[in-house]
């Protein structure tokens, strides 16, 4: 199953990321690359395929890794992997009939596009079914985590490490993984919900027009839903860590009250975090702002704090071999870091008039995103290949590949992140005068990075089908 | 059974007539969720205090009827704010009692069937509240749910208190309810 799932998100990985470059170039050269309304689609495309690919793909490697500890279903896996293919299937059908809304999909804009884009009620309803589809199979994944764990655990409270805080004597802490595991399922899960509702009032507006729904309770609601499916594969990528960094750096990963103390923050801040969103809506109550702000920032501390310096200080003198797996997993870590602190820098309301509807936006979210969560895929998956076939361990050929896909993708988040300093505006299908040349300057590194991306995941699929033997002479 | 059954009723009838003479709750929305919750908190407490004057705890029910029993028992914190029900059962105190007894009525449901349920459907039952709690939550906030003979604005506040109090459940549940007591040793990882 692991096998499919790698295979297939390896290449959706890569043809989103190429319609990325798409989107740069038609930056740099308005309406020679592709049309406005053409622009739209691939956005919408590119933005909510990435999204969705992440978010299951960051599932699937969990669920091998996890599979020894968390019994979870093959069949459930499957079921989720024909959602999942379904989904991107109904997602290129909606880009191909122009729609371009982007995620958000704003009421009643599906509905009503107006006639610039004029997309029609087809393929309206081919991008919301997909992305629901797409949301669906992790949702899928995530009860069937819960119910696991359950099984295996007894309940809740074992499983989110509870039992730590009282200092149960004799028995071993659960595994971090898990912690973060059962954070990430009981929000999304709470989250999904939420999202639903306005997406079957669309697809209920699409058949009767006479359907009304309130604006500000559709786009509050779908960036409730938004906010936490769009960081739950980077906490998952945070598992990865836990499971994997250890196995590298010979050493074990502490889980202890502190951990515990920080997933329990975590698992509220995310939800109350959604209002950084918000900020520009002149009709949500003000101490939502007051709420959105505090969340965000109280919700970067645990990261930090319990992932990312206990990562740092476990790889600190381990004698660590920088294989693919372990590297990819701290620049990971570095990405969340440094990509997270310009998000949390844009959740001050202040700084916020100026900098959200720029590409400033776009930069921080590539940097979580492109060199965070594909990251965390990547080790996921360069742990896992050799072992499809029998294999023991990742080596460390391609690491020039990832060090130019590092470099090149930290370039073009630079490229944003001073477009958005400068006021370029966030998804504009043109730039601005006085920007051009970062926009030239990201197709660059756009390229560059997509380049060293089919090499990562050429090298991968490679060795998904190399024999043990092989593999081991290799390493040798 | 018999001792059951009187805690129950001299439980409700004191918690909902409590309950009517409580008049400053009426100064806001916010007050009146809080005295609805803690209704429900009774309702919840009356059926487990019940159980233990008679010296056993209520046995698991099946899981399908569980199940049932828990759903109906979390309907009234529900239907109660859909706004033309919240018109009937604001229209006259005789009206307004029948919502404080649905809502005793709750916790007692609640409580006696989550035995039955299991790990699991307490997890997916708790997920599923929650998972409204915060739809409607959205809903005020936004400022688009209205109820009579009161303002949009405290509606909005009762909202957001709404959105704030689902993640401080967790943290409660945390630090309380879900804490393991089972022996060292059990469900090793």
């Amino acid at each position: 199953v692991v096998t499919v799932w790698l295979l297939t998100g390896g290449l959706a990985l890569v043809a989103l990321a190429t319609l990325g470059v798409v989107l740069r170039a038609a930056q740099a050269l308005p309406d020679v690359v592709v049309s406005r309304v053409t622009f739209y689609a691939v956005l919408t495309l590119h933005g909510t395929g990435m999204a969705g690919v992440s978010l299951v793909m960051t599932a699937a490697i969990y669920w091998y890794l996890m599979r020894q500890w968390v019994p979870m279903s093959t069949g459930v896996m499957v079921l989720a992997y024909a959602a999942v293919l379904t989904g991107l299937g109904l997602l290129a059908a909606a880009a191909v009939g122009g729609y371009g809304s982007g995620w958000t999909m704003l009421y009643p804009l599906p509905d009503v596009p107006g006639p610039g884009p004029g997309w029609g009620p087809l393929a309206a309803a081919a991008f919301m079914a997909g992305f629901g589809l797409l949301v669906g199979a992790f949702a899928l994944w995530a009860a069937d985590f819960l119910r696991a764990g359950l099984q295996t655990f007894g309940g809740l409270g074992r499983l989110l490490g509870v039992d730590m805080l009282w200092g149960v004597a004799g028995r071993p802490p659960i595994r971090p993984a898990i912690i973060a595991g059962t954070v990430v399922c009981i929000d999304g899960l709470i989250g999904i919900v939420p999202g639903t509702i306005p997406i079957a009032y669309m697809l209920a507006k699409l058949v009767d027009p006479s359907v009304q729904l309130d604006p500000l309770v559709a786009k509050n609601l779908l960036f409730f839903a938004g906010h936490i499916l769009a960081n739950a594969p980077m906490y998952l990528g945070a598992g990865i860590a836990y499971e994997l960094l250890p196995q590298y750096a010979g050493r074990v990963w502490p889980a202890g009250r502190v951990l515990v103390v920080g997933w329990l923050t975590t698992l509220g801040l995310v939800m109350l975090a959604t209002f950084h969103h918000l900020y520009m809506d002149f009709a949500e109550p003000p101490v939502l702002e007051i709420l959105g702000n505090v969340a965000s920032y109280g919700a970067a501390f645990p990261p930090i704090v319990v992932t990312i310096f206990s990562g740092l200080s476990l790889v600190y003198r381990s004698g660590l071999r920088w294989t693919p797996t372990p590297t990819l997993l701290v620049l990971a870590m570095a990405s969340w870091a440094i990509g997270g602190y310009s998000v949390v820098i844009d959740s001050s309301p202040w700084v916020n008039e100026f900098l959200h509807n720029t590409l400033w936006i776009v930069g921080g979210f590539h940097a979580l995103q492109g060199l965070g969560v594909i990251f965390f895929i990547l080790a996921g998956a360069y742990h896992i290949a050799p072992r499809l076939r029998g294999g023991s361990g990742d080596r460390g050929r391609p690491l020039r590949a990832v060090l130019v896909l590092t470099g090149a993708g930290w370039g073009a988040v630079v490229t944003w992140l001073l477009a958005g300093a400068i006021g370029q505006p966030r998804r504009y299908p043109y730039t601005l005068p006085g920007g051009e040349w970062l926009a030239w300057l990201g197709v660059v590194f756009a390229v560059v990075a997509v380049a060293a991306a089919v090499a990562l995941v050429g090298d991968l699929f490679r060795l998904m089908g190399e024999s043990p033997e092989v593999s081991a002479r290799a390493r040798a | 059974l018999s001792g059951v059954i009187a805690v129950r009723v001299l439980g409700a009838c004191a918690l909902i007539f409590t309950g009517w003479l409580a008049d400053a709750v009426r100064a806001s929305v916010l007050l009146q969720m809080l005295f609805h919750a803690g209704l429900v908190a009774g309702g919840w407490g009356i059926a487990a205090v019940s159980w233990s004057r008679v010296g056993h705890t209520a046995r698991g029910l099946p899981a399908p009827t569980a199940v049932v029993i828990a759903a109906t028992g979390m309907s009234p914190w529900f239907v109660w704010h859909v706004p033309a029900l919240w018109d009937w059962g604001t229209a006259s105190e005789a009206h307004h009692l029948m919502v404080h007894g649905s809502l005793v009525l709750s916790g007692i449901l609640v409580r006696d069937s989550v035995n039955g349920l299991g790990a699991v459907g307490r997890t997916f039952l708790l997920l599923g509240s929650e998972s409204m709690m915060m739809v409607m939550a959205v809903w005020m906030l936004s400022g688009s749910v209205t109820y009579s003979f009161r303002p949009r604005s405290e509606v909005v506040s009762a909202g957001v208190a709404m959105l704030a109090a689902a993640p401080l459940t967790w943290l409660v549940l945390a630090l309380g309810h879900l804490r393991d007591r089972r022996e060292p040793g059990d469900h090793v990882a």
